[in-house]
């Protein structure tokens, strides 16, 4: 066999010169890719192109036969949710929650960081209680804090207990008695204690993750040039960990558009909706009161606000590789 | 093996070698011997035959009873029923229906598809059957608010449920049910579920204890929202507050609301707010609204935004001076104050205006599109919408059944008043709002956000509440299609 291509120099064809242009392994990982890329082009861009339609579409009646051909009514979906004065309260709910939830992940996020990063004797323990709450489902989570930001039970109770509503009385002062979720102006700040508290695990195990990296030279050379404690960490550690907050920036901005279930196990849109969400609308929406169109709606705004968040940051690593 | 053939083989010789030597033995002429021999093998073989005939017939009917549980258990199949009854009393009673489908339809299997979160407003139940609904996987039958809900979530424009017409004379059910109620559940001239019970919700509930210590009238003398409020002002001064409502999530007020409506506006103004005869801007809404503001804003109790229904049809017994004197709910809390042991404590009568009208919510079951099963659909159709199966449900359940000839050994004092006053004629039969008989979804999701914001507003003072929601009910109206 061997013997005819040693005596014949190999003669390439058209074909086989086209097939080295094309790149045998770029073939191939196409071909390996194929099945994903192909489900991603379906279930995520063909349904995000399909809702974006959707929020055009006369939908908002069950049953009713629509179909990419129509019919259409135009931007009266759009017109409908931005007459609503329900939705400028999620507007409101969202702004804070989004502020609240990343600047408390965040900053406790690295302080934890920070100080498990002083060579603590435990640091595995640590580690593993902090992250823990990642582990527990948003639902979990939501029940377990209902109970503790109960009017009577929970933190305010707990409180009493240890004597310091006495102690508030000393100084004419009220007894602590937070309303928590129930309150109108705060329902928002207590949701966003509830989501940190299961965040703060997963930010700490990146900004930790981050400074581990940082070279040993690095900090040694500062010191040895006279930075202390706060200096090294402000001039030196914090810029070297920028990368990972811009990705856990990216992350949590994500997680917090999209709050559902931890508002739905607290107690759902809350006193004059106080607690309402994007995400709790459009499923009230859609999936109880059957107004598919509207649901829609409110999904597009969505996808569109993480995407001006998510398409600089891809656009950016880009560049980078 | 070739030894096992062998060893037959030398068996079949030695039998031949006997039956030789039996022969020889006969030949030598000793008969007696002989005769014996022969009646004791005849005697043997019908031993013999009756042994293994009586055995025979008995496996075969053995066989044949076995094949009969196979074959019904084949033939009988699965029903899945769809509901959000998983709470003490809705439980058993729902059982009482699977009891009664499996002795009709023998080795059925049920499959219980029931998930909490469904009453009043609804919330996760509804979410979950429109998915399956959309996804084209019906359960064989789910349950839905007799009335708008049914209609506008499953029937119109495009059904996705079966009517149930044939059933229904077939059944008689035209002839047992109320027209009046039967009117308002039907769209396009057909029915579309059966009824398995009816709740009042103008029930007025109070602590009886109170009143008889205390000698301020009860709520059975409230002829109007005028005579409460002065007794409301006496009981005030006993520090107690007059009125539980529990608005933590949106519905308690909505509930108030809906009777204060039907208490201003009369039965048939009620029903014209929800049939597109009248709109929401008349001074009628403004004054129920005035009279809600009132209640909410001087006589309820201080937690009113931060307890859940349940704790505040309960702070009537169990909160002392926190706790409102008096609230109105369903008639379900009736089962849920047995329940927690206030028997004897409580007592009710109608929302001021609401005596001789009936705001009632009925739950109903439907044979979907597309069901798997149909005819074991059908079966517990027949079970729902029989006398028999409604009183038996209702029993447990603290409702009455729709039918007009119930078994009044099941029902106790306060649900043998309701029967009566339900098989009264000339009670007015008002569908509620909040519970899916008078709205559409999406109208019962705006009624009771709106009540929401109307307390949430009131109690922090806001001097554009009424305005405010009477605004919000119009545009719910209009946006439902009902106003124009």
């Amino acid at each position: 066999m061997a013997t005819p291509a040693l005596t014949r120099p190999p003669q390439r064809s058209a074909l086989t010169r086209a097939w080295r242009f094309v790149n045998r392994d770029r073939v191939l990982a196409l071909i390996v890719l194929s099945p994903s890329l192909l489900l991603v082009a379906i279930f995520i861009y063909g349904f995000i192109a399909w809702t974006s339609l959707v929020a055009f579409l006369e939908w908002n009646l069950p049953n009713t036969p629509v179909s990419i051909a129509g019919p259409y009514n135009g931007i009266d979906n759009w017109q409908w949710l931005f007459d609503l004065p329900r939705w400028y309260k999620d507007i409101r709910n969202m702004v804070i929650f989004t502020v609240l939830f990343l600047a408390e992940c965040m900053i406790m996020g690295f302080l934890i960081a920070a100080f498990l990063d002083q060579q603590v004797k435990g640091e595995g323990i640590f580690r593993t209680i902090y992250i823990m709450p990642f582990a527990i489902s948003a639902v979990v989570t939501g029940v377990v804090w209902q109970w503790m930001m109960h009017q009577t039970n929970g933190f305010n109770r707990l409180i009493d207990l240890l004597g310091f509503n006495h102690i508030l009385g000393l100084f004419g002062l009220g007894p602590f008695e937070w309303l928590w979720m129930s309150d109108q102006n705060i329902g928002m700040v207590a949701i966003s204690f509830a989501a940190s508290w299961q965040m703060v695990g997963y930010t700490m195990a990146l900004y930790f993750a981050g400074i581990r990296g940082i070279s040993q030279d690095l900090r040694e050379a500062a010191q040895i040039d006279g930075a202390g404690t706060v200096a090294l960490y402000m001039n030196i550690i914090i810029p070297l960990v920028r990368p990972v907050s811009l990705t856990a920036f990216i992350i949590l901005f994500g997680l917090s558009l999209r709050l559902f279930d931890l508002v739905a196990a607290i107690g759902g849109s809350g006193i004059n909706f106080s607690t309402d969400t994007f995400a709790y609308h459009m499923v009230q929406l859609a999936f109880q009161d059957l107004r598919f169109a509207r649901g829609a709606v409110i999904a597009v705004i969505m996808v569109l606000l993480s995407a001006i968040v998510v398409v600089p940051y891809l656009w950016s690593i880009r560049r980078e590789v | 093996m070739h030894d096992s053939k062998l060893s037959r083989r030398k068996l079949m010789a030695t039998g031949l070698a006997g039956g030789a030597a039996a022969a020889a033995l006969a030949a030598c002429g000793e008969t007696v011997v002989e005769e014996r021999v022969v009646t004791q093998v005849v005697e043997v073989e019908k031993v013999v035959t009756e042994v293994v005939t009586e055995t025979v017939t008995e496996v075969e009917s053995k066989i044949l009873e076995v094949e009969k549980i196979v074959e019904v258990e084949r033939d009988a199949g699965e029903v899945e029923i769809f509901s959000w009854w998983t709470n003490a009393g809705e439980v058993e009673a729902l059982n009482t229906l699977f009891k009664n489908l499996q002795a009709s339809v023998p080795g059925i299997e049920i499959i219980n598809a029931a998930i909490a979160g469904g009453s009043g407003p609804g919330g996760n139940a509804k979410a979950i059957l429109t998915t399956r609904m959309l996804a084209g996987e019906p359960p064989d039958s789910f349950q839905i608010h007799w009335g708008h809900e049914l209609t506008y979530s499953h029937v119109s424009p495009n059904p996705n449920v079966e009517p149930l017409d044939d059933l229904w004379l077939e059944e008689g059910y035209f002839e047992q049910y109320p027209e009046g109620f039967v009117e308002n559940g039907s769209f396009d001239g057909k029915v579309w579920a059966v009824p398995v019970n009816i709740h009042r919700s103008n029930v007025m509930w109070f602590d009886k204890q109170f009143f008889r210590d205390s000698g301020i009238p009860d709520p059975t003398t409230y002829e109007t929202w005028d005579d409460a409020f002065n007794a409301y002002d006496d009981i005030k001064a006993t520090g107690r507050a007059p009125f539980s409502i529990g608005e933590v999530r949106p519905f308690y007020t909505g509930h108030v609301l809906e009777n204060v409506l039907l208490g201003v506006l009369g039965g048939q103004g009620y029903v014209d707010l929800f049939n597109g005869n009248s709109d929401w801007n008349g001074d009628q809404i403004t004054q129920s609204l005035e009279i809600t503001k009132t209640l909410v804003e001087n006589y309820v109790n201080e937690d009113i935004l931060s307890v859940d229904p349940a704790t505040a049809f309960e702070k009537i017994f169990s909160d002392g001076e926190n706790g409102g004197v008096m609230t109105i709910n369903g008639d379900w809390a009736e089962g849920f104050y047995r329940g927690k042991g206030y028997d004897g404590q409580y007592g009710y009568a109608r929302p001021p205006g609401t005596q001789g009208h009936y705001m009632a919510l009925c739950d109903a079951f439907t044979l979907p599109t597309g069901a798997p099963n149909p005819e074991n659909a059908i079966a517990f159709l027949k079970v729902c919408g029989s006398q028999e199966g409604q009183d038996e449900f209702n029993h447990f359940k603290g409702s009455i059944s729709v039918g007009n000839d119930p078994n009044l050994t099941y029902f106790n004092n306060y649900q043998k008043e309701a029967i009566k006053d339900w098989q009264d004629p000339s009670t007015f039969i008002a569908p509620s709002v909040v519970h899916g008989f008078a709205a559409r979804q999406s109208w019962i999701t705006e009624f009771v956000n709106i009540g929401n914001t109307f307390s949430a507003e009131v109690r922090s003072g806001d001097a554009n509440a009424v305005a405010n929601a009477q605004a919000s009910m119009q545009r719910a109206c209009e946006d439902s299609a009902i106003c124009t």
